[in-house]
């Protein structure tokens, strides 16, 4: 995995909830990632995290999106310092 | 605010269609609503053929009065479909779809308080070679977020017209209908430019493509964008041009370029230089929103049950309380009809037909009319507000557990008001096998057409008790729905349908105050539909169940009604069905009823008034029905129906198959008869079971 | 009333809802390749083709 900056990554699944985050990368290869993408889980875009259960709710571009934690493993993050 | 819209004002709806205008958008960006607004009540709802996803078409009126034919599409991120509404929408738009033409202009609908992620649909339509004409709609609460939007600059940047709108306010409407009757109204000259490579191998793709040149660069960037799987599932092309798209992305993938991501990071790329020019956000974009507060708690995992349990439980107050009121109207109505023919016409076959076929088959029917109603207007509430997202979320745990994924909840929770809109819902279901199994045990949570038969048991069973306890019975009765259903979707997901559940992506929308004209608009189309259904078959099957029942007559004239039953095609059909229902402690006018019921189960209370009020003069009150049934004996002079008999014969509603309009439903979504055979033998094989148990269990616990 | 019109009226009725059932059966095999209306048979040619 390749970044520009040196801070630890994580996914999606594992990061705490209220953290604003970085998409670093995403899983080339499934259709549920593609539509992750299409949704705007571009690199480099901020999501924050809203609520974590069963699955994940987060904030991405002003809207709200759930994803099962199966899917949140796919997306890896960087977290922005507040 | 005064709509600019009048029916009354409308010139003739028979002038000749101008322009057949798509409207196109992302989910909850309020296309519905401009929809609604351009046509106000000139609505034709149907179906594609093939499959269950609804087609809302409607007439509305350009600036010089030019008759212009407005569809509604699908909602959709992309057309890269996952779902089949999503399909619905792309083959529209491609001119694929069978008896809709490719549409002449595309109105494509914006959320302005989330621009970028709109914008990528935006970016697919502009490939289309369609004219566009971009509704910017919901402008005021993006400027409530701290979103100025730069109209011109927009305008400029997509090279279409760009129309900024509040539509539940009706602002803009006026702009957009001129924006739409301009002629010409010119394709857009603007798209996203894709890598060189990845545009060299399309332009090559799409001139082996047999399809007009106006679409064949689109058509050829979606063959490219899909994954080996969904290319060999493609039926439109054939194999040679399959097996050159197959050739073009492997070129691709040598060349470091994934034929798949590309064209979305292109896109992207696009979409982030006309936000640079038009679209400035202020820094609360991140801060926590009231909706992300609200969240917190109907989304937590004990707060969120409490909410959801709470509203579930006034759903169901309001629907066997309030509806009450307009219910005994209605009941008083066909009563006054029934006594009024009974009055007129002297004692006849033909009073007969009118009094007990027509007049207590349709009324029996029509008067679960305002608990449909009260359902559906707390549907479209839950479903407006947003809620319904949540609730799909907070379930995905529970889902999980049987296999399935929340999506499939809410097709369940809209079966409760009738398995057909729920049946419909599940076209959202990404997944094939997951759509099947949702659409397999959703006919097992209670409809409201089991109503009718649950209160009838419910009085014979524990007459005199109070409400809570008629309730509490009945409470039972769904969750024993419920509980089947999901051990069903359980058993289903292991054995018969076994594969991977996709992992959930769903939006979730802000939450909105309800369109009250919406929820109205639907609770019209609703009832709609209803009353024709009450109006043909329920009133043609009502008119051939008295024939049945009546004829032949006995030769006897002085036979009682029960002998004259009894020997009637009905009577013989329910003795012919006698042996398989004798284990459950059903005779053969029992038989009656579950033959009667078979196409539609609301008919067992009229069936049942048939064969046991014969005698009785007021056979529109289920008082007397009641009485005859607690009185009825067997042979052996013990009472027919013990509490056995009629829970059995509940649990034997909840579990059984009774109804002709969803096996034709099931049949059109899974386009073959294997799915809703299987399904009305394995309900039926429940049903009997699930009664054998409940009757044979209870005996041999010395009960009776 | 008179018992022929009775019985005539019946028959009617009757066979008008049998009709009923049959010509709706009749319009949904006729228009198999496509009947566009919403009455619930969808056998569209195209769809089976494979969509």
């Amino acid at each position: 995995m390749q970044t520009a900056s040196h801070k630890p990554t994580y996914t999606l699944a594992r990061a705490r909830v209220g953290e604003r985050l970085r998409v670093v990368t995403i899983c080339p290869d499934c259709p549920e990632c593609l539509r992750l993408r299409e949704l705007g889980f571009q690199d480099r875009v901020e999501v924050r995290k809203v609520a974590d259960g069963a699955a994940i709710i987060c904030s991405i571009m002003g809207m709200r999106v759930a994803i099962g934690r199966d899917l949140g493993e796919h997306v890896r993050v960087e977290k922005i310092a507040a | 605010m005064a709509s600019p819209v009048s029916t009354s004002a409308a010139p003739s709806s028979s002038r000749e269609v101008t322009r057949y205008v798509a409207i196109a958008g992302n989910p909850n960006c309020g296309k519905s609503t401009i929809f609604n607004a351009l046509t106000g009540l000139r609505q034709k709802v149907g179906n594609y053929p093939g499959v269950t996803v609804e087609k809302k078409t409607g007439r509305f009126f350009g600036s010089h009065g030019e008759a212009m034919e407005l569809l509604d599409l699908p909602g959709s991120y992309s057309l890269q479909v996952r779902s089949p509404d999503e399909a619905v929408a792309r083959d529209v738009l491609l001119g694929r779809q069978a008896d809709t033409p490719r549409p002449d202009a595309i109105i494509c609908v914006v959320d302005a308080s989330n621009l970028e992620r709109n914008l990528y649909l935006v970016a697919q339509m502009l490939e289309l070679n369609i004219p566009i004409v971009v509704a910017l709609n919901m402008v005021d609460v993006a400027e409530k977020n701290g979103v100025v939007i730069d109209i011109m600059a927009l305008r400029e940047k997509l090279g279409v017209p760009v129309i900024a709108m509040v539509a539940t306010k009706g602002v803009g409407l006026i702009e957009l209908r001129q924006a739409v009757s301009r002629s010409p109204l010119p394709p857009p000259t603007i798209w996203t430019q894709m890598p060189i490579v990845l545009e060299r191998e399309v332009m090559g793709l799409a001139r082996q493509l047999p399809v007009a040149p106006d679409i064949a660069r689109a058509e050829a960037l979606l063959l490219l964008t899909l994954h080996e799987a969904a290319l060999d599932e493609v039926t439109h092309h054939d194999r040679a041009i399959i097996e050159a798209t197959k050739a073009a992305q492997q070129r691709l993938g040598t060349a470091g370029i994934d034929p798949i991501s590309a064209p979305v990071d292109a896109r992207y790329d696009w979409i982030g230089q006309v936000c640079a020019a038009a679209h400035h956000t202020g820094d609360s974009h991140f801060a926590a929103s009231v909706s992300d507060k609200v969240d917190g708690w109907l989304t937590h995992r004990v707060w969120g049950w409490v909410a959801f349990l709470g509203m579930m439980a006034l759903m169901f107050f309001c629907i066997f309380t309030v509806a009450q009121v307009p219910m005994d109207w209605i009941k008083d109505g066909s009563d006054w009809l029934g006594k009024w023919v009974t009055d007129h016409l002297p004692e006849s076959d033909l009073r007969g037909l009118l009094t007990d076929g027509v007049i207590a088959g349709v009324g029996g029917v029509v008067v679960f009319l305002p608990q449909i109603l009260i359902l559906y207007f707390f549907l479209g509430i839950l479903e407006d507000t947003g809620y319904m997202a949540r609730a799909a979320f907070i379930m995905d745990r529970l889902m999980s557990k049987a296999g399935l994924h929340g999506k499939s909840f809410i097709p369940m929770l809209s079966s409760f008001a009738c398995a057909i809109p729920g049946i419909m819902a599940t076209r959202t279901i990404e997944n094939r096998k997951d759509r099947l199994v949702t659409i397999l045990v959703a006919p097992l949570m209670s409809c409201s057409a089991r109503l009718p038969v649950y209160s009838l048991m419910i009085a014979v069973l524990i007459p005199g008790h109070s409400a809570m306890q008629k309730a509490g019975i009945m409470l039972c009765m769904y969750l024993l729905g419920i509980f089947v259903a999901f051990g069903m979707a359980w058993v289903f997901k292991r054995k018969l349908l076994k594969g991977e559940t996709p992992m959930l992506l769903l939006e979730m929308p802000p939450y909105r105050m309800p369109s009250w004209k919406g929820v109205a608009l639907r609770m019209w189309e609703r009832s709609g539909l209803f009353m024709r259904r009450a109006g043909t078959v329920i009133l043609a099957l009502s008119v051939l169940l008295w024939a049945l029942a009546t004829y032949p007559k006995p030769s006897d004239p002085k036979a009682t009604p029960s002998e004259a039953l009894a020997q009637s095609f009905a009577g013989r059909m329910g003795h012919a069905i006698e042996p398989a229902i004798k284990p459950l402690g059903y005779d053969w006018k029992i038989g009656i009823g579950l033959i009667g019921s078979f196409a539609a189960r609301e008919v067992f209370v009229g069936t049942m008034s048939i064969v046991y009020s014969v005698e009785s003069k007021d056979k529109e009150d289920i008082a007397p029905l009641r009485d005859t049934m607690t009185n009825e004996k067997r042979n052996d002079g013990s009472p027919m129906f013990t509490p056995l008999v009629c829970i059995g014969l509940m649990v034997f509603y909840v579990l059984a198959m009774q109804c002709i309009s969803t096996v034709a439903v099931v049949r059109r979504e899974t386009n073959s008869w294997r799915w809703p055979l299987f399904q009305i033998f394995y309900m039926t094989g429940l049903a009997w079971a699930g009664a054998f148990i409940v009757y044979q269990g209870g005996k041999l616990l010395g009960f009776h | 009333m008179n018992p022929l019109i009775d019985q005539l009226s019946v028959a009617a009725l009757v066979g008008g809802a049998l009709a009923f059932f049959i010509v709706r059966f009749l319009r949904k095999r006729a228009a198999g390749k496509n009947c566009g209306s919403d009455c619930g048979c969808g056998t569209s040619k195209a769809s089976k083709a494979g969509r």
